[in-house]
């Protein structure tokens, strides 16, 4: 038994397959391309399955990947080649290694963000609203937390959670790229940022494309 | 993907319904093929997948290299909000091409509250809603399915209807539109046309008179191409028919997300409630080696580990102790798993409950529909008191501990002491439990009822009686409750405001097609949905209409009164329907195709041939 990393893409449509929704469709696949996989061996087997992170609904990443257990003869290659050739529209298989990372080491998370106007273009104050939101002191927003089973609202500064940013401008774009923590202990969806971003703004983007990128570690290095 | 799809997927719920890109979705060049398929199915997204007649269509079509099949689905009432608001029309998923511009338009018509989302699905295309301002030849909106069995109350809306077995029909409709688009011809040369294929009603070519009693007077065909009846098709080798050898696989959760396996069409039980067991007659099975073959191919290309072995009543498939070894041969070592639903109680032998077992444990439903002995007899449920409880003995014996009972309120002839019947049975499969020494231990039984209100359907022995009106049927639910004693049994009954309108467009008339039009105007849809159903709204709207619900509901009908379902032959003949309702009235019993044949009539459809009988 050897466990192994699958690097993935999932753009296009695939980006309103949920995380849920994922585990049942990579699972088939792996079923269809008759990948030898290690089953648990409890009460009722199934494949062993980890996903590096949860990918939010509606977003396209560059940089997914999931664990499974190998228990026979079988090249990285070719359990790339047949779950290519098996998944569904927007979900490609982009390496296969048996050298990784640990999961608990991917710290931030980078994202290219697309803000699109249709008709006459971004009025001269949205890119600089945006630019002064991100560089002050606070931007906070309340979060639905669960408490002793009690739903509460919690206020949290997003600031925390910016590592750093870049804003360019085009004529019917704003792209920013922008790094946030990201990992099991500290993790911002880049929705939630956005929607307050957004919140105050007169002018909305008629469309938001939200890319990721990359995961990093720690020290920058790129999580594989 | 349409951009302008894509900036209102930002504002919906489960996105996944509306963007298409699924496993084994067909994507074709529009411009290499003659005709382009619309397949509606009106309801949303999760319910249409679990389909299955969308999936064998769907098939059938797209293996031509001529035509393009594609899905639509009703749109949830958040999508529908942002399509109005942003000028989007319904589209295809496949293509994201709107259904305006489709050749054909096919509806699936599974249960008559639906119709108002059918309304809304066209309004949505940007099409008008009857068939008469739909003037060109294309596109042409068609329906089929068990509803077509009776289609007058949406007859203005929908050009042709489809009876019976659309595998063939379905391509038929398909070459005779690519040869008039070809030509160039009129709608109503195409629809003369396809009045002539067999099982194909055009309800624009007859015309229905009416007694002043409101009854039908006489129904006659317009044209030459129009005939006096119409016959459902009934294709006869389902081991040559066609079969898919791949399902789409939804990207999102479904509702019946597995492999389906179809053993048989048709049913021998003749439940003289039940309209799917008299109008997909004559039974007709598959050979357990072609059932086998096709389950293995869907199980390769969908990757599912469930497979669900469908038909009317599955422990009656006469291959399926053949049929379960050859499927667990391949199916246990892959750990997919065999459900059988729809089995009965009288004929659940040890050795299939042993072969259940081998794969994983669903739940033990029953349908019993009836409390007592007579009213089961009068409803031809030819299921015991004893079989239910030796089973749910054997159940126990098992390791089961939750049973699930299906009764239906408002039976014709059913009395207050049938209901208290209910209600003692269920306490009788409590006593078994704890009667049971087998029992496991520490565990404590749950029985839960599930209650329907009967509604009553065309084409079965049932089609004459009058439906209980709600406040009988409230006051049944209410008596059944009451009688009720254990804490152990959970009833659960059917709200009697959607029976009512089910049973009203069951056995509707032309009349009726008013009230859709006055409906949707309202904005109803989904009114098969508690949460947007509102009898209010549709009583209201009956008045407006000048038409009385209870007319079409709770009337006795004469059986000498023309039905608006007379047209349409289905093979069962009206004398056998009648001489089973007078049977039902002296609470006696028909014994099922195999034992006996009733000669209901359906064999003559298939040239004599009938799988009941062999």
């Amino acid at each position: 038994m050897e466990e192994i990393r699958v690097y993935f893409s999932k753009t296009g449509t695939a980006k309103y397959i949920s995380h849920l929704d994922l585990m049942r469709t990579v699972s088939r696949a792996l079923t269809r391309a008759e990948i030898p996989l290690w089953y648990t061996e409890g009460f009722n087997p199934h494949p062993f399955l980890t996903f590096a992170l949860p990918l939010s609904l509606g977003i396209e990443s560059y940089c997914e990947s999931f664990d499974i257990r190998i228990v026979g003869d079988i090249t990285n290659e070719e359990i790339k080649d047949r779950l290519n050739s098996t998944l569904p529209e927007g979900i490609v298989i982009t390496g296969v290694s048996n050298k990784f990372s640990k999961c608990s080491d991917i710290a931030f998370a980078e994202y290219e963000t697309v803000f699109e106007f249709d008709g006459e273009g971004i009025s001269d104050g949205f890119s600089d609203e945006i630019k002064k939101l991100l560089d002050s002191d606070e931007l906070i927003t309340t979060k639905k937390a669960k408490q002793k089973g009690r739903k509460i609202d919690v206020e949290v500064n997003l600031k925390d959670f910016i590592k750093d940013y870049s804003l360019t401008r085009d004529k019917n774009s704003i792209t920013l790229i922008i790094t946030l923590c990201a990992g099991n202990s500290r993790n911002l969806n880049p929705t939630v940022l956005f929607d307050r971003l957004l919140r105050d703004l007169k002018q909305k983007p008629d469309l938001t494309r939200i890319k990721k990128l990359r995961l990093l570690k720690d020290d920058g290095e790129e999580f594989k | 993907m349409n951009r302008e799809v894509e900036k209102i997927l930002q504002y919906v719920q489960k996105p996944g319904r509306y963007s298409g890109g699924e496993l084994n979705s067909v994507i074709k060049d529009k411009n290499n093929v003659s005709l382009r398929y619309a397949f509606c199915f009106p309801d949303v997204y999760e319910i249409g997948m679990s389909h299955l007649g969308i999936k064998i269509l769907y098939g059938v079509m797209n293996n031509r290299d001529d035509i393009w099949c594609e899905r639509v689905f009703a749109p949830w009432v958040d999508m529908e909000e942002q399509m109005r608001k942003n000028n989007v029309p319904l589209f295809a998923l496949e293509s994201g091409d709107s259904v305006k511009d489709f050749d054909m338009i096919g509806f699936t018509l599974q249960y008559e509250m639906c119709y108002t989302n059918i309304l809304n699905m066209l309004d949505l295309a940007g099409l008008p809603l009857k068939s008469k301002d739909r003037t060109s030849l294309t596109p042409i909106v068609v329906a089929g399915g068990p509803c077509a069995c009776n289609p007058e109350p949406i007859a203005d809306f929908i050009d042709i209807f489809s009876l019976g077995d659309g595998e063939e029909s379905t391509l038929e409709l398909a070459d005779l539109m690519i040869y008039h688009k070809q030509k160039g011809s009129s709608k109503e040369e195409f629809l003369r046309d396809a009045a002539k294929l067999e099982g194909i009603y055009v309800p624009a070519f007859y015309n229905v008179d009416y007694k002043d009693d409101g009854t039908i007077e006489k129904v006659t065909p317009l044209v030459s191409e129009a005939k006096e009846r119409i016959k459902k098709r009934v294709i006869t080798d389902m081991d040559s028919l066609y079969y898919p050898d791949k399902f789409v696989v939804p990207s999102i959760e479904v509702v019946f997300d597995r492999v389906t396996g179809e053993l048989f069409r048709g049913c021998i039980r003749g439940c003289r409630f039940c309209q799917a067991g008299f109008v997909y007659r004559p039974i007709r099975e598959k050979s357990a080696d072609t059932v086998n073959e096709q389950c293995k191919a869907l199980c390769r290309s969908t990757g599912y580990d469930e497979i669900s072995l469908a038909s009317l009543s599955t422990s009656d498939y006469t291959h399926l102790e053949e049929l379960l070894p050859k499927i667990f041969e391949w199916a246990i070592p892959k750990k997919i798993n065999v459900a059988l639903p729809s089995l009965r109680v009288d004929n659940f032998s040890d050795e299939l409950m042993e072969q259940i077992q081998q794969v994983r444990r669903s739940g033990l439903t029953f349908a019993a529909e009836a409390g007592t002995q007579r009213l089961r007899d009068a409803i031809n449920k030819n299921v015991t008191e004893e079989s239910v409880l030796s089973t749910s003995v054997k159940a126990f014996d098992g390791g089961w501990t939750a049973v699930k009972l299906y009764f239906m309120l408002g039976l014709p002839t059913e009395t207050m002491e049938d209901v208290e019947g209910i209600a003692e049975l269920s306490q009788k499969v409590v006593d078994a439990f704890y009667n049971n020494p087998n029992r496991q231990k520490g565990k404590s039984v749950s029985v839960n009822i599930s209650v329907a209100s009967f509604v009553p359907k065309p084409f079965t022995p049932f089609q004459w009686e009058p439906q209980d009106t709600m406040e009988m049927l409230k006051e049944k639910q209410e008596h059944l409750k009451a009688s009720i004693k254990s804490k152990k049994i959970t009833a659960s009954c059917h709200e009697a405001n959607m029976s009512f309108m089910e049973a009203v467009l069951a056995r509707g008339d032309r009349k009726l097609c008013a009230l859709f039009e006055a409906l949707h105007k309202k904005g109803c849809r989904f009114d098969s949905w508690d949460e947007f159903f509102n009898l209010d709204t549709w009583l209201e709207t009956f008045k407006e209409c000048g038409l009385d619900p209870a007319f079409y509901a709770n009337r006795r009908r004469e059986y000498d009164e023309i039905l608006p379902w007379d047209i349409f032959d289905f093979g069962i003949r009206k004398s056998f329907l009648q001489k089973e309702n007078e049977k039902a009235k002296r609470s006696e019993t028909t014994p099922n195709c195999r034992e006996k044949c009733a000669g209901c009539g359906a064999d003559s459809l298939s040239g004599g041939k009938c799988d009941g009988r062999n």
